[in-house]
C-alpha cells in the first residue's frame, strides 16, 4: 500500500470513529416518544458511510458488520420499523461493537473470538427482532408498495422514464442509465417515441425520450432510485415493484414479457377500455345516477368490510405482552405460595401476590378496552380538506380549528361519527357561517371560524362543532317546527327545547336537503346516531355569535349512563339519554281512553302511560297509591311516560349482554350488576314501547 | 488515452485527494482553485468531465457553470458540483445552472468513483 493510501486510512479510521461517536450522541439524546425524522437519517447515512469508506480502505469486517446496522436502520429511517427502546440498546451494543472492530481494525488485528460470538448474536437478535415485531400495515396513504420493496427486493420493477427535457444541456449521458440498470439484471425496453414534437417544432437540444423498462432484479428500490438520482424531477419517473412472486400476473405483464407489448400500448388499451357502468348507461339499460348509487354502496361495503378489523399500535400490544408476562409470573408466585400456605412466609407470599393480581387484572382490564380505542383524529383528519373545498364552493372564507384530536375513542364511535360530523360541519359552513359581505357589515373579520374540538370529561367524551356566525334564528325555528307540528300552538319552548329542534327528523327544509344531497343525511339523521351511541347533543346559540353543537358521548359503549329505578321489588336502569324528564302526578291527572289505555295530559299533549308493574309482570299489579310517579322517555320520536314506584338515582353502569348469559327479551336490552352485587336489567325504550303497543292491541 | 476531468476547488486538500483517487482510478486531472481560474484552465481543452465546488472566492461553483455552459464547447460536458448536506436547495440550484449532478460532501474516494463513472 502506498503511503498516500495510509494517509488516507488514517483519516479513515478518524472519520469513521467520529461517526461512530455521532451515532452514540444522536442514539442517546433521541426521544424515542417522537423522533425526529432528521436523526434516523443521521444515523443512517453514518452507518451508510463507515460501511462505504470501510469497504474501499480494505476493511470487509468492518464493512459487512456495518452493513448489518445499516440495513436495520432503513426500515426505521422509512418509517416502517419503530425506533424501540429495545432496538435502540442493540443499536448502542452496535456502535460499541462499531469502534472495537475499528481498534482492531488499526492496529491490523483480527476481532478477538468473544467479541465475534458478541456479534453473531447481535445480529442475529437485530434480524430476529425485525420479524418478531411486524409493524402494523401502515396506513393506505403511507404504504407505497414500492416502500416494502425498497427494503427487501422483490421480483424486480415496472419503470416508466421520461427524460428531463434539458438533460443534452445537463450533460446527462442516458445510455449510461441503461448500462447501469442492465448490471442489477435483465432489462426489457420498450422506447416511447410519441413525445417527440413535430420536425419543424423541435428543438434539437430539448430531449423529448421516454422509455418503459422492466427490470428483473433481486436488487431493492434504492439501488434503482441511486442510478436515476440526476434525472428524477418527480413525476417524470414511476418504479413500481411487479407483482410479487406467487400472485396471478396481470394479462398486461404476460404479454409484456412473452409477446413484447410495450406498457404503452397496454396504457393506451386500458384507457379505451370502458367500465362497466359507462357500458351500462350507453346501452340505455340503467341511469348514471343508478350507476353512481351503486358505486357509493361498493364504497360503503369496501369500508365496511375494512371496518370490520382494528389497528392497534404496535407500544400497546407491546405493554399486553409485558403484563401477560408477569400474570405468568404472579401465577407462578400463587402456585409457590400454595404450597407452603400453612407457613407464616407462605401466608405473606399469597397476600403479596394477590394483591399484584388484582392491579394486573385491573390493569389488562383497562388496556384491552384501549384497544378499540382510536384518537378522533380519524375523522377530524377528512374536515380541513373537506371545509376548504366547501369555502371555496360557497366563496366564504373559513377557517378551520381543530383541538383534542389526540383524544380517544371506541372505534365503533370514529365510524358512526362520520356522517354526523360531516353533516354538522357541512351545516355550520353552509348555513352557519354569513358570506364575507354580511359579516363585514356587521363588523366581524372576513375570515369566519370554525372549531372542531374533542376532549375527555368526566366519563364522556364531548366532541364540538363551533361556528362564528349569525347564530340560530329562534323565531324561524319556532314557525317551521308550528309549521310541520312538532310543536303545538301556544306552546311557549325553552330556547335549549327549540335548538334542539334542528334535530328532529321532518324540520330539514327542502333546500337544506339539496344542499346536502346524495349524501342521504339529515340533521335527524345526527340525533339518530348520536343516541344509538347512546350520546346526547346539546346546543348553545347567540344570534350574531355563533353556534355550538356539542356531542356529548359516553367513553365506551360497553358503558352506559343510567338512571335507575324501582319497580316493585326490582331494580330497573333507564338509559339516560331516552329520559326527557321525570315527574309526580296525582292519580287523577292520568285519564283512561278507550277501555284500559291511560294517558296524560303534558303541556297541552297526550302522552301514554306505561304500567311498568304490569308491563313487566313484576309486583302485585295493583298501584295502590293515588300519586303516580312518571319518567318521560323518548324514542325514535314517541314519547311515554313510564310509571315507576321509586327513583333510586344516577348512575354510569356496566352493560352485560343478557343474550349470551340467556336469551333475547323484548323491553330489555342487557343487565347490569349493581354495586351491592345484585342484577339489574336495563330497559330498551322502544321495545318497552313495543310491547306496550301490542298488549294494548291484545287488551281492546 | 486517459480520459481528462477538471477538478475545481479551493482548498488545496480536497483537490489532491479527488486528484489522488481520479489518478488512482486511470484519469488524467487538471486541477483549478476557483471559477476565474477553471475557465483560464479550460480554455482550448477538450475535458470529458468538470467537477467543482461550490463556495469559492472571485467566482462559485453555480455561476462557473453557467459560463461554461454558454461555451460551445462545454455546452454538453458533464459537470458536477459539490454540495454539503445542509444545503438541499444548492442541488436545485446546480441542476438550474446546467449542472449534470452533484457530490454530497463528505464524500469518501469509493462514492466520489461512483458518481464519476455514473455522469461519464
Amino acid at each position: 500500500m502506498s503511503d498516500a493510501m495510509a494517509q488516507f486510512r488514517d483519516a479513515f479510521f478518524e472519520e469513521a470513529t467520529e461517526l461512530a461517536d455521532g451515532m452514540e450522541a444522536t442514539l442517546l439524546s433521541m426521544d424515542l416518544a417522537s423522533v425526529e425524522v432528521e436523526d434516523l437519517h443521521t444515523l443512517f447515512r453514518a452507518a451508510h458511510s463507515i460501511k462505504g469508506n470501510a469497504a474501499t480502505f480494505g476493511f470487509p469486517a468492518v464493512a459487512s458488520f456495518t452493513h448489518q446496522l445499516e440495513s436495520t436502520l432503513e426500515p426505521v429511517r422509512q418509517g416502517t420499523r419503530p425506533m424501540t427502546p429495545d432496538l435502540r440498546e442493540l443499536m448502542l451494543q452496535g456502535v460499541d461493537l462499531i469502534r472495537s472492530h475499528l481498534h482492531h481494525a488499526r492496529r491490523e488485528e483480527p476481532l478477538p473470538a468473544k467479541e465475534q460470538q458478541l456479534q453473531e448474536m447481535l445480529v442475529a437478535k437485530l434480524q430476529e427482532d425485525a420479524t418478531a415485531a411486524p409493524l402494523p400495515p401502515p396506513a393506505p396513504d403511507m404504504q407505497t408498495p414500492a416502500r416494502s420493496v425498497a427494503m427487501k427486493g422483490g421480483r424486480g420493477f415496472s419503470i416508466r422514464f421520461e427524460a428531463p427535457t434539458d438533460s443534452f444541456r445537463r450533460g446527462i449521458n442516458l445510455e449510461r442509465l441503461f448500462r447501469d440498470l442492465a448490471k442489477l439484471g435483465t432489462l426489457q425496453i420498450w422506447p416511447d417515441l410519441t413525445r417527440i414534437p413535430a420536425f419543424e417544432q423541435m428543438d434539437p437540444e430539448d430531449c423529448h425520450l421516454a422509455w418503459d423498462i422492466r427490470l428483473e432484479t433481486a436488487h431493492p428500490q434504492i439501488d434503482v432510485d441511486d442510478i436515476f438520482e440526476f434525472v428524477a424531477e418527480g413525476d417524470n419517473l414511476r418504479i413500481q415493484p411487479l407483482s410479487p412472486e406467487g400472485t396471478v400476473p396481470t394479462l398486461g405483464e404476460i404479454l409484456q414479457t412473452e409477446a413484447g407489448v410495450s406498457p404503452a400500448d397496454i396504457r393506451e388499451a386500458l384507457s379505451q377500455q370502458k367500465r362497466l357502468g359507462e357500458l351500462l348507461v350507453d346501452m340505455g339499460k340503467v341511469k348514471p345516477e343508478a350507476v353512481n348509487k351503486a358505486l357509493d354502496q361498493q364504497q360503503k361495503k369496501r369500508n365496511q368490510a375494512e371496518a370490520s378489523t382494528v389497528r392497534v399500535a404496535t407500544d400497546k400490544i407491546d405493554r399486553l405482552v409485558n403484563l401477560v408476562g408477569e400474570l405468568v409470573i404472579t401465577q407462578a408466585m400463587l402456585a409457590q405460595a400454595s404450597q407452603q400456605s400453612n407457613t407464616m412466609q407462605g401466608e405473606e407470599q399469597m397476600s403479596a401476590a394477590l394483591l399484584q393480581l388484582d392491579r394486573q387484572t385491573r390493569e389488562l382490564q383497562e388496556r384491552v378496552m384501549g384497544i378499540r380505542m382510536v384518537p378522533v383524529e380519524m375523522v377530524f383528519s377528512r374536515f380541513p380538506r373537506m371545509v376548504h373545498e366547501l369555502g371555496k364552493q360557497l366563496g366564504k372564507d373559513v377557517e378551520l380549528v381543530m383541538e383534542g384530536q389526540a383524544t380517544e375513542l371506541d372505534k365503533t364511535f370514529i365510524e358512526m361519527l362520520v356522517d354526523p360530523l360531516t353533516h354538522l360541519v357541512r351545516n355550520a359552513v353552509d348555513h352557519g357561517m354569513e358570506d364575507k359581505a354580511e359579516r363585514l357589515r356587521t363588523g366581524k373579520p372576513a375570515m369566519g371560524t370554525i372549531a372542531l374540538r374533542a376532549s375527555s370529561r368526566g366519563g364522556h367524551i364531548h366532541i364540538e362543532v363551533k361556528d362564528d356566525g349569525k347564530g340560530l334564528n329562534r323565531d324561524r325555528i319556532y314557525q317551521k317546527a308550528l309549521d310541520r307540528g312538532l310543536i303545538q300552538p301556544g306552546s311557549r319552548p325553552s330556547d335549549e327545547e327549540l335548538n334542539l329542534l334542528i334535530f328532529e327528523p321532518g324540520f330539514s327544509t327542502v333546500e337544506q336537503v339539496s344542499d346536502l344531497s346524495g349524501r342521504g343525511v339529515g340533521m335527524d339523521v345526527v340525533k339518530q346516531n348520536v343516541r344509538a351511541l347512546g350520546g346526547r347533543i346539546e346546543v348553545e346559540s347567540q344570534p350574531g355569535r355563533g353556534t355550538l353543537i356539542r356531542l356529548v358521548l359516553p367513553l365506551t359503549l360497553a358503558i352506559l349512563d343510567g338512571l335507575t329505578v324501582r319497580v316493585a321489588e326490582e331494580t330497573y336502569v333507564f338509559p339516560l339519554a331516552s329520559v326527557l324528564e321525570s315527574f309526580q302526578t296525582r292519580g287523577t291527572d292520568v285519564q283512561t281512553v278507550k277501555g284500559d289505555r291511560e294517558v296524560i295530559s303534558l303541556r297541552g299533549e297526550f302522552i301514554p302511560v306505561v304500567r311498568l308493574q304490569r308491563l313487566l309482570t313484576v309486583g302485585s299489579g295493583q298501584e295502590t297509591s293515588d300519586r303516580t310517579l312518571l319518567v318521560l322517555v323518548e324514542s325514535e320520536g314517541r314519547r311515554a311516560a313510564m310509571a315507576v314506584d321509586e327513583l333510586l338515582g344516577q348512575q354510569q353502569v356496566v352493560i352485560k349482554s343478557l343474550e349470551t348469559h340467556y336469551r333475547r327479551v323484548e323491553g330489555i336490552s342487557g343487565a347490569t350488576i349493581l354495586g351491592d352485587g345484585r342484577v339489574a336489567l336495563i330497559l330498551d325504550v322502544p321495545g318497552l314501547m313495543r310491547l306496550e303497543a301490542g298488549a294494548a292491541a291484545v287488551g281492546a | 488515452m486517459g480520459r481528462l476531468i477538471l477538478t475545481v476547488d479551493d482548498s488545496s486538500t480536497m483537490r489532491q485527494m479527488i486528484t489522488f483517487t481520479l489518478k488512482g482510478a486511470g484519469f488524467d486531472v487538471l486541477e483549478a482553485g476557483d471559477g476565474v481560474e477553471a475557465l483560464g484552465v479550460a480554455a482550448g481543452k477538450k475535458l470529458d468531465l468538470i467537477i467543482t465546488d461550490v463556495n469559492m472566492p472571485r467566482m462559485d461553483g453555480i455561476t462557473l457553470v453557467q459560463r461554461l455552459r454558454a461555451l460551445p464547447e462545454f455546452k454538453f460536458t458533464p459537470i458536477l458540483v459539490l454540495t454539503t448536506e445542509s444545503d438541499a436547495s444548492m442541488k436545485q440550484k446546480g441542476k438550474e445552472a446546467g449542472a449534470t449532478g452533484w457530490i454530497v460532501k463528505p464524500f469518501s474516494p469509493e462514492k466520489l468513483l461512483d458518481v464519476v463513472n455514473k455522469v461519464l
